[in-house]
């Protein structure tokens, strides 16, 4: 029965295994974000305290105090802007075991329009000292990610994509965190594509499209934004010159001004297709993409119009 | 809300402790040149009365009783308890003020592990107490208390009142808060800012066990405290503290200055010193 779970459900309860000291707290949006194996595998370890997401984030700031390991569940907007000093003082300044999860991000949360679009939720989370920061792309990353937070000291966010998501490899990355080389170019590369979290398939997709148009990219997928794993991309940056990043969030604060940053200090200038500086409409991913430019299809244009830019 | 008592009302039961804590608070306030003042001093029968139980753990995994000062800008006055307690010394209190120093304005416990948890944005204390209440009932230590000192200003704040409602809910008969209402708040009295007209009916309907009490009454406190530990195990407990703002202080008593006053002059602190132990013998 619970194969046909969801992934994140089915993932949850794994993490209610392994961690004896796992605990969830749920912050009204139990059946959003996908608790109920956990909750019926560990009663005792599981609470929901309805829509208080300062509280929420309290509480588990007392448990972590006191060696258990919470996992705190809100949409990302309402753990990200709604609770971020109480994640900031509880939680960051303290260095507390909290994983927090985020259960929206950017297009693929589209439908329910700008209060639940997340799109600068990363950039509350990335400038928290010693926040480590994940947005996996696929059932391994997922696994690997909370696998990671649960066991280091410290607090965590994942950004998780609820709906959607694959449950294997969603492409020939090798485990582990931090950046994968997900795809070597067959020929000289002549762009270095880096992609944060839940884009991948869409950028694998446009480096399919690329090749076809004798257009060759390395394929770097980035699953822990913070700390950054910046030295597989830089090799290949320093080869190709022409670093992209490509994010389902805005410019500022998430995993393409981590990429900038990383590699600004050896010269290289980074280009970025992000989330637009703009509130969006609500609607479904795919049309969230397109109006966005971060498709598969648009994405190749993209690149190959900044090529032609820089060759002219 | 309150009807404060007058300063040193013939029936207050002071203690040479309390007398002595106010004593160091005023004396630390003077040599930092900083803190503040006036909430600390509101605090000083609660601090007393709160570690002459003697039962608070040592650290983070000891067992025992928790605190945490949600109202985190009073740091001066837990410093100056710890102090007494002989929980930090007092050449670690005597840092107070300096660039630093391990006692920060506001409670860091990653610099202080003795003191109360990181605070200083007002209203995240309560919800950090459920979570130590929480635990220990998880681990099987039921007999561990966990109290919270709030402001009565602090709780203009909506967390407060969430973590209420699910203290409730969570049946946290082990969580004491104390609210230290001593009517002011940063910008002026309650009552002029923002004023809660009935607190004590108000989380009585939450749901709350209720007591009020003399704030600067420590035997009064003293027995109230061990009068409430093991009974209605599933009910959480407030304890309203009627205190005054800047207490001790005959002109900080009530100001609005007494926040964040200028420290006292050496004249005024052998005064202050000569007055208080004065009235703690009269009324022995």
């Amino acid at each position: 029965m619970s194969n046909d779970a969801p992934l994140y459900a089915r993932t949850l309860r794994n993490v209610g295994t392994e961690h004896a000291n796992a605990i969830v707290v749920d912050a009204g949006l139990a059946t959003s974000m996908q608790s109920d194996l956990f909750q019926v595998a560990f009663p005792e370890r599981y609470v929901n305290l309805g829509i208080a997401e300062a509280n929420a984030v309290g509480f588990a700031s007392g448990l972590a105090r006191r060696g258990f390991r919470p996992i705190v569940h809100s949409f990302s907007n309402f753990l990200a802007r709604r609770a971020h000093d109480q994640i900031a003082i509880s939680i960051a300044l303290p260095k507390l075991p909290v994983l927090l999860v985020g259960g929206s991000c950017g297009v693929f949360d589209g439908r329910n329009g700008p209060s639940h679009f997340a799109s600068d939720d990363l950039a509350t989370f990335t400038s928290l000292p010693g926040f480590k920061v994940y947005e996996p792309a696929d059932g391994e990353d997922l696994k690997n990610a909370m696998r990671e937070a649960m066991t280091e000291d410290g607090p965590s966010y994942l950004r998780l994509r609820r709906h959607g998501m694959r449950t294997g490899r969603a492409d020939e990355a090798k485990g582990g965190n931090g950046t994968h080389l997900v795809h070597a170019a067959t020929e000289d590369a002549r762009v270095t594509i880096v992609v944060i979290g839940n884009l991948l398939e869409e950028a694998f997709t446009a480096v399919r499209i690329l090749a076809d148009q004798d257009v060759h990219a390395d394929l770097f997928h980035v699953v822990r934004i913070k700390p950054l794993a910046a030295e597989k991309i830089l090799a290949s940056a320093r080869r190709t010159q022409r670093p992209i990043v490509i994010e389902n969030h805005c410019a500022v604060g998430g995993g393409a001004q981590a990429v900038t940053v990383a590699l600004a200090s050896y010269g290289l200038n980074v280009s970025c297709f992000t989330l637009p500086d703009r509130f969006l409409p609500a609607g479904d991913p795919r049309w969230l993409l397109a109006q966005v430019g971060l498709d598969a299809n648009s994405l190749a244009d993209r690149i190959v119009a900044l090529l032609h830019q820089g060759a002219a | 809300m309150t009807e404060h008592p007058r300063p040193f009302d013939d029936n207050q039961a002071l203690d040479p402790r309390s007398t002595r804590l106010r004593i160091t608070i005023l004396r630390t306030h003077a040599v930092a040149g900083q803190g503040h003042l006036g909430s600390s001093l509101s605090l000083v029968e609660i601090l007393s009365a709160l570690f002459a139980e003697g039962r608070f753990a040592t650290n983070v995994t000891a067992e025992g009783d928790r605190l945490v000062l949600s109202k985190g800008h009073a740091a001066l006055g837990l410093y100056c308890a710890l102090a007494e307690a002989g929980i930090i010394s007092h050449a670690t209190l005597a840092t107070f003020g300096q660039n630093g120093s391990t006692l920060e304005p506001h409670p860091n416990e990653t610099v202080l592990p003795e003191g109360s948890v990181c605070t200083g944005s007002l209203g995240q204390g309560l919800s950090i107490g459920l979570g130590f209440a929480y635990a220990s009932r998880l681990s099987g230590r039921s007999d561990e208390r966990t109290v919270v000192i709030l402001g009565d200003g602090e709780l203009n704040e909506g967390q407060p009142w969430e973590a209420a409602i699910a203290a409730r809910r969570l049946k946290l008969g082990t969580l004491l808060a104390i609210v230290d209402a001593n009517g002011m708040q940063q910008d002026g009295a309650m009552s002029d800012i923002m004023p809660i007209d009935d607190l004590q009916g108000a989380w009585a309907a939450l749901g709350w066990q209720v007591h009020t009490v003399d704030g600067h009454d420590f035997r009064g406190l003293l027995s109230l405290l061990a009068e409430i530990r093991d009974v209605c195990p599933d009910t959480p407990k407030l304890i309203v503290a009627q205190t005054v703002k800047g207490r001790g202080v005959p002109f900080l008593e009530n100001a609005v200055d007494s926040h964040y006053p200028s420290p006292l002059d050496n004249a005024e602190l052998d005064l202050i010193e000569r007055l208080l132990i004065a009235e703690m013998r009269d009324v022995q």
